[in-house]
């Protein structure tokens, strides 16, 4: 029993580990992911907001350019034509019209939160009277940056793809190839074989996470504040609750493009809107208590929660006992339908 | 060892397996043959457990599939048709693996290379191994436990002759050694002829005929055959040559099959017939008639069509 549960992890484990692409995609990626966009909002300048300016008053752009006497700002003098295209473009965020009186108006689209922006900051630039300015105080702690904010949802999202890549695409592929039914026509047990893909799964995971851990702690310096019981514990639970969702997933499929659509159906949109790139809460208020219960929200919450607001093991456990039903639930729905032959 | 009754087995509309039964004794070498959806495979995998039957039983050793799962499987050995084990993982570990399955030893390895003769390739990945490489694994395993039993699905197919035999002296060697019982499906018939005591052929979902080769041929029908070719139409009545059963030849006459009651009786004449009337012969072939012909004769398709 032992001996067999022992030989499937470390069969599995040497598979893994001799695909060099599978390497290169759960480790090196996350970590050149986590490399890139770290460095890109750290550093991030003053930007220059470019602004396109609409007028035919003569010297009036100069004017203005100097009334700001700001190095925040880039005006362009275009045609309102062009300055609708480059709006489309995506090149400038609004546009300033002046009319042959000289008073200007802003264009922009009231939704977008970088327009808005420009314009708030414009608007106080340009009617400077200087009401008093009130300090600001930069944030960049650790805990607050983008990097805090960013490896605990690339670890939980290392946790899902390695789980449903993992389990899922592994048995898809190994129903494929006819080695699903036989190992099974053998008096190996079918629970056995779970449990070693899941055992396994735990261990790939828990490596790879360690490894993006060490990197954005010795590049960034990430720090765990709160309780590693505690992120353990969730840890396990998210590898449970996507183990059993892979099984669920894996438990009909016979062929690469159904077993691909269906992996590919689950993950991307978990991944876009889960909150491991930016933060969920900026979605409609009905999406976001939507997502608020998806797996992968409430995994990278909580990891979240114990990297940078110091969260104890206590406030983790209701969210790891949702992980774990989650698993439960779709691990029995997986195995009653399950096509072994 | 192995008694089938009455079993039938449909997908949706299709009746893979109809209403079909068969004993296979202890030590027996049996081939199913038959040509691409007879349902060979679908009837194989009842035998393994891998499927059920809708209706009737199926008895090995005494034991059904539904109350004695766990001790047939330990009873036999399988191969399916191309199954493909995992390709970064050595020889050596996929037989370890299947091994521990069975709760053997490791020994167990050596014993299991030495008897499909992988020896040279047991570190070498599953990926790199040749057709005939991997059957021989996909043999080795099925026959890791010592089966009292083995059944392979079409254990040559797609393999050049020399990687069949090798097979082939294999599965002879472990007749002569352990008298296991031995169900293998195919479409090469000389793979039935060499290996199997009886051979069953399958159409339909049903079985034509059965016996051994001799018995069915003589049972089934009589004869050898003369082919031959000529450069212009013959325009003889070849077929008023003593001995001769039955014929067939093209329209413009100049490709004739005859079915003969004994090639050296009839073969002489029909060469002088020829010489007297000039006509050249471009092909001669004579051969006794193969279970290709008796099938044909059945059923109007080809067994590896």
């Amino acid at each position: 029993m032992n001996n067999t549960l022992l030989k499937l992890i470390i069969i599995q484990i040497k598979d893994f580990i001799r695909e060099p692409e599978i390497l290169f995609w759960s480790i090196l990626f996350p970590i050149g992911i986590s490399g890139v966009l770290g460095l890109a909002f750290m550093q991030k300048e003053e930007l220059v907001r470019e602004v396109a300016f609409v007028s035919h008053n003569r010297g009036s752009v100069e004017a203005y350019e100097n009334r700001l006497n700001s190095e925040l700002f880039k005006f362009d003098k275009s045609s309102e034509e062009e300055a609708l295209l480059k709006i489309k473009r995506g090149e400038i965020q609004l546009y300033i019209k002046e009319d042959p009186s000289g008073t200007i108006s802003y264009h922009f689209d009231p939704v977008n939160a970088e327009a808005q922006l420009t314009y708030l900051m414009l608007e106080k630039e340009l009617t400077k009277e200087k009401s008093e300015e009130r300090p600001t105080v930069e944030i960049t702690t650790t805990g607050n940056r983008y990097i805090d904010f960013l490896i605990p949802g690339l670890l939980a999202l290392g946790i899902m793809n390695s789980c449903i890549w993992g389990i899922g695409w592994n048995l898809i592929d190994s129903r494929i190839k006819k080695l699903l039914r036989r190992m099974v026509a053998t008096p190996m047990k079918k629970s056995t074989f779970l449990t070693a893909q899941m055992i396994t799964r735990l261990m790939v995971s828990f490596c790879e996470g360690l490894i993006l851990f060490v990197f954005a702690h010795l590049f960034f310096g990430v720090e765990i504040q709160g309780s590693i019981p505690g992120l353990i514990l969730i840890f396990v639970s998210g590898t449970f609750a996507f183990a059993g969702i892979a099984i669920l997933i894996s438990s009909r499929a016979e062929n690469a493009q159904v077993g691909n659509g269906l992996i590919n159906a689950i993950v991307l949109p978990l991944t876009i809107v889960s909150g491991v790139f930016f933060s969920y809460h900026n979605f409609p208020d009905w999406i976001e208590n939507l997502v608020r219960f998806l797996p992968l929200t409430i995994l990278a919450d909580n990891i979240r929660a114990i990297f940078n607001e110091g969260a104890s093991i206590t406030s983790v456990l209701l969210p790891s006992f949702f992980l774990l039903i989650t698993g439960f639930v779709t691990f029995i729905a997986g195995l009653r339908i399950y096509k072994w032959y | 060892m192995i008694e089938i009754t009455g079993v039938t087995k449909s997908f949706k509309s299709l009746i893979a397996v109809n209403d079909l039964s068969l004993e296979i004794r202890k030590g027996e070498y049996v081939a199913l043959l038959g040509p691409n959806g007879a349902g060979k495979t679908t009837l194989v995998e009842m035998i393994e457990g891998l499927q059920f039957p809708d209706k009737g039983q199926i008895i090995i050793d005494g034991k059904s599939w539904k109350k004695h799962s766990s001790f047939l499987r330990r009873k036999i050995g399988i191969s399916l048709q191309e199954t493909k084990f995992m390709d970064k993982v050595t020889v050596e570990e996929t037989i370890d693996l299947f091994a521990s399955f069975y709760k053997l030893p490791s020994t167990r390895i050596q014993e299991i290379l030495d008897l499909v003769n992988l020896n040279e390739k047991r570190k070498s990945f599953v990926s790199k191994l040749s057709g005939g490489q991997r059957q021989r694994l996909a043999l080795g395993i099925a026959l890791i436990n010592n089966p009292a039993i083995l059944i392979l699905d079409e254990p040559t197919t797609g393999l050049d002759p020399n990687a069949r035999r090798e097979i082939w002296k294999i599965l002879q060697k472990l007749k002569k050694e352990h008298g296991t019982t031995l169900l293998l499906t195919t479409h090469y018939m000389e793979e039935a002829e060499e290996l199997c005591d009886r051979i069953i052929i399958m159409f339909e979902g049903k079985i034509m005929a059965e016996g051994t080769l001799e018995s069915l041929l003589k049972l089934y029908s009589k004869g050898e055959i003369i082919e031959f070719k000529t450069e212009k139409p013959i325009e003889v009545p070849v077929e008023q040559l003593k001995g001769v059963i039955n014929i067939k030849q093209n329209s413009s006459q100049t490709e004739v099959s005859m079915e003969v009651e004994n090639i050296t009786e009839v073969l002489p004449s029909l060469i002088n017939l020829l010489k007297m009337r000039e006509i050249p012969l471009l092909d001669l072939e004579c051969r006794r008639k193969t279970l290709d012909d008796l099938f044909v004769a059945m059923t109007g398709r080809r067994l590896n069509e």
